[in-house]
């Protein structure tokens, strides 16, 4: 389960991170870094796309849970797009819709960040 | 022959001179001139001598053992021998100025004659039979298949020759060709050619150290001029006169050392410019076994690096050696073990990045060489940093992997200190170093694996501990369990309390992550619940503040998925609040369905309360006889059969729908069952939970 690969765009003042394959206990590593290289950069506004994510286990859930917080101070906010039902299901069981904004498109997303200068919940 | 006493031996050895010394002077008194009387006593007086050299010869093999000592030691005797055999012989040639008679057959014509002819053919006889042993320890220094050989037979050729001479009147030596006949010119020959094939066998030489090699060389001169003094000084009629055949192997004797000798000086004399070279090549093959003998047997990582710039400081004779070391894939280096480093230098090492200089090592993947350290425009510092040190060799070592393991520096402090032969030495001692420590590495870390599987050996045992040791009997219900970690440790959690109101409550949950630090998180999570438990009677409380109290003290990254349930035993009630966890599964006897209940809520440690409070839900099942539930943590539904698909949520509830009836146990192993027959395997290999708790019929 290592193949796990991320891509990233840089659309104006988001950062997209394309996630494929399989985030678990060990890749989940590789996501913390990118995640936190766009950070570093001073880039805020992050739409994470899952829809080449085949897996994630809580690991991989934990990620977006150690930048959330420092994202959202400084106006920026994580935004998770194009999840497959399956993969979907394991952030519903966890109640992740309650603290992050899911899209089924990543244009919605996109658009989401130009509407509204949200603080987040 | 050994029989005889040694003293016994040396007392007749001694009488046989002084019997012939008295003999001497019979005959130089009474002068018989050529009667018959006179041939017979001196044939027995040339008898008596050969008896002597018989006896010396006994006493020197018993007395003179010498085969184990060192060569120098071999060469001193030799030296003495020679000096003493000049010193004696030549201060009484001064004193007693002998004069001979006759052309052939010496006689003396003056009584000093008879005096210095008897003490230099004794002294002869002394000299030539533990020189000639001395020189069979040279010769025999590195044996070739002919070497005794050729000894034996030179030694038989002298025996033959003497022979001869004993009973023959001329010439006076062997290699007296003039007056020779075909005999003597035939053994003559035969000794040359003999001499000059021990002559060659000098292979002693070649392994001598440099300092040696001039000190020899110097030494041979003084052995060859002493040779060539003692012949014209002191032998040459004295000994001719007290005896022919003495005379005679006296003379052999003679020319083999003085040939053996020039032809020495001449290998010396080739060898001395390479002496250097050679001295080189040797030390390095010695370190190199001694070498490879200490470093296989050494695991001990610090005695290891010390041994590496030991033995680099003396290959190179460089005057300043230390091994930098690097840890992983860490750009840093740290000096580990130096020779005339001083403290403020090592702190300062400007080699200490994998940059700059040590980059290029990188790239090359062989030694450095600088020739000249001020002059290297890269170097610049390094001359601020240690002033004295001008040339430089800075040897790479990689692992097998071919990561850079560490580099190891060493320094002269003249410019052009090394060379090619260096680089190329350093390179060979590269692999060997770089071996060595990944073994010690290996070793190492294979004790640390080991300690540390003890330790989480320990810890399996303290959280197997943590877990409900019996289910309790609660009236109206039956509950069963099942707990498997897939490592040492995990983070799956299952226990049993009393709520404040005495009512039975359980917990199930999940710690995210795996391995130790979700261990320690399940339990601090256990001490929290059993003590918020005492507290309350409601479950949507109890994990309310447990999510509290896990927000500030978990990771960020990190969270707990946990049911909180509660037991109302009369009226046959459940009711539970589920933090992010799995549902619960209500199956039911008598319709013979499986519901998946999941009310809404949040993991535990995702939000400091005010959302999580606004989200969870408690939820009430009504459960009637025969019906029963299953609580269980997600490793139940991620179990994969050989085809790599997850078990999932709708298999469980095909295998649920029919699995009422019996005990919870019964239960239970049905579920099991059904779970190794779908992973085709005799046993589960996940972290994996579950509770079945029966209303009872």
């Amino acid at each position: 389960m290592s193949n796990f690969e991320i891509s990233r765009e840089d659309n104006k003042e988001i950062t997209v991170l394309k996630l494929h394959g399989y985030l678990d206990a060990h890749t989940a590593r590789e996501f913390e870094q990118s995640l936190a290289n766009v950070i570093k950069e001073q880039r805020f506004k992050i739409v994470v796309s899952l829809e080449n994510l085949k897996y994630i286990s809580s690991a991989g859930l934990g990620v977006f849970m150690g930048f959330i917080e420092e994202v959202r101070k400084k106006g920026g906010d994580i935004k998770i797009a194009q999840p497959s039902p399956k993969v979907y299901k394991v952030f519903d069981l966890l109640g992740f819709p309650n603290l992050y904004e899911f899209y089924d498109q990543l244009e919605t997303a996109l658009k989401a960040f130009e509407k509204t200068q949200q603080p987040g919940k | 022959m050994s029989r005889i006493p040694l003293k016994m031996v040396i007392l007749l050895t001694a009488l046989l001179a002084v019997v012939v010394f008295l003999l001497d002077n019979f005959l130089y008194l009474v002068k018989f001139d050529l009667s018959i009387i006179a041939i017979s006593l001196r044939s027995i007086r040339n008898f008596l001598i050969m008896l002597i050299g018989l006896g010396w010869y006994l006493i020197i093999r018993k007395r003179f053992v010498i085969t184990n000592k060192p060569l120098s030691i071999k060469l001193l005797y030799l030296l003495q021998i020679l000096t003493a055999n000049l010193i004696i012989g030549g201060l009484l040639y001064y004193t007693l100025e002998p004069v001979y008679e006759g052309e052939v057959n010496l006689t003396y014509a003056n009584y000093s004659a008879l005096l210095y002819a008897n003490i230099c053919g004794l002294l002869a006889i002394a000299s030539i039979i533990p020189l000639l042993f001395l020189m069979r320890e040279f010769i025999f220094y590195k044996q070739k298949r002919t070497t005794q050989l050729y000894f034996n037979l030179f030694i038989g050729v002298i025996l033959l020759s003497s022979v001869i001479f004993f009973f023959e009147k001329e010439p006076t030596h062997l290699f007296d060709f003039e007056n020779s006949n075909f005999i003597h010119s035939l053994l003559s020959i035969v000794l040359i050619l003999l001499i000059i094939l021990l002559a060659f066998r000098n292979d002693w030489l070649t392994y001598l150290p440099r300092r040696d090699k001039f000190l020899y060389f110097f030494l041979g001169g003084i052995v060859l001029i002493e040779l060539s003094l003692l012949w014209k000084l002191v032998y040459s009629p004295h000994l001719v006169a007290y005896s022919k055949v003495i005379g005679n192997v006296g003379n052999i004797v003679w020319h083999f050392l003085i040939i053996y000798c020039s032809f020495a000086l001449l290998t010396l004399l080739v060898h001395l410019p390479t002496a250097r070279a050679v001295d080189r090549k040797l030390k390095e093959v010695s370190s190199l076994y001694e070498f490879a003998r200490e470093l296989n047997s050494e695991l001990n990582y610090s005695r290891l690096t010390q041994l590496i710039t030991q033995l680099t400081a003396r290959v190179l004779e460089s005057s300043t050696t230390w091994l930098e070391l690097r840890e992983g894939q860490e750009t840093e280096l740290k000096v580990m073990s130096h020779i005339n480093l001083s403290r403020e230098q090592i702190e300062q090492n400007p080699f200490d990045k994998l940059s700059g200089f040590n980059e290029s090592l990188l790239r090359e993947k062989r030694p450095v060489l600088i020739n000249d350290v001020s002059a290297h425009r890269e170097l610049q510092q390094v001359t601020k940093w240690m002033p004295e040190l001008r040339s430089l060799i800075a040897t790479p070592l990689f692992s097998n992997r071919e990561q850079l393991m560490g580099i190891i520096y060493a320094g002269k402090n003249q410019p052009y200190g090394f060379d090619v032969d260096d680089v190329s030495l350093m390179e060979a001692f590269a692999n060997q170093f770089a071996i060595a420590l990944e073994n010690a590495h290996l070793w190492a870390s294979s004790i640390e694996r080991e300690r540390l599987e003890q330790e989480l050996k320990i810890a399996r045992e303290v959280q197997l501990k943590l877990l409900p040791q019996q289910m309790p009997n609660i009236p109206n219900f039956e509950l069963d369990s099942y707990f498997l970690t897939a490592y040492e440790v995990g983070g799956d959690y299952y226990d049993t309390f009393q709520f404040s109101d005495g009512k039975p409550g359980f917990v199930i949950g999940d710690v995210s992550g795996k391995g130790t630090s979700a261990a320690f998180y399940m339990a601090e999570f256990k001490g929290v619940i059993q003590t918020l438990a005492q507290h309350t009677s409601s479950p949507l409380k109890l994990i309310s503040q447990a999510n509290r109290i896990f927000y500030n003290s978990i990771e960020k990254q990190m969270f707990v998925t946990a049911i909180v349930g509660k037991l109302f035993p009369e009226k046959r009630k459940f009711q539970f609040v589920r933090a992010g966890h799995p549902p619960v599964v209500h199956c039911s006897s008598s319709s013979k369905t499986a519901t998946f209940i999941q009310p809404p809520g949040l993991g535990i440690g995702l939000d400091r309360g005010t959302l999580f409070d606004k989200i969870i839900r408690l939820e009430t099942i009504q459960l009637k006889r025969g019906d029963f539930l299953l609580v269980f943590t997600d490793g139940l539904l991620e179990i994969r059969n050989p085809d790599n698909e997850e078990f999932g949520e709708e298999r469980l509830m095909e295998l649920l729908k029919n699995c009422s009836g019996g005990t919870a146990t019964e239960i239970k192993e049905r579920i099991l069952n059904a779970l190794l027959d779908f992973t085709s395997n005799a046993q589960l290999h996940d972290d994996l939970t579950l509770i079945v708790i029966k209303c009872q019929e």
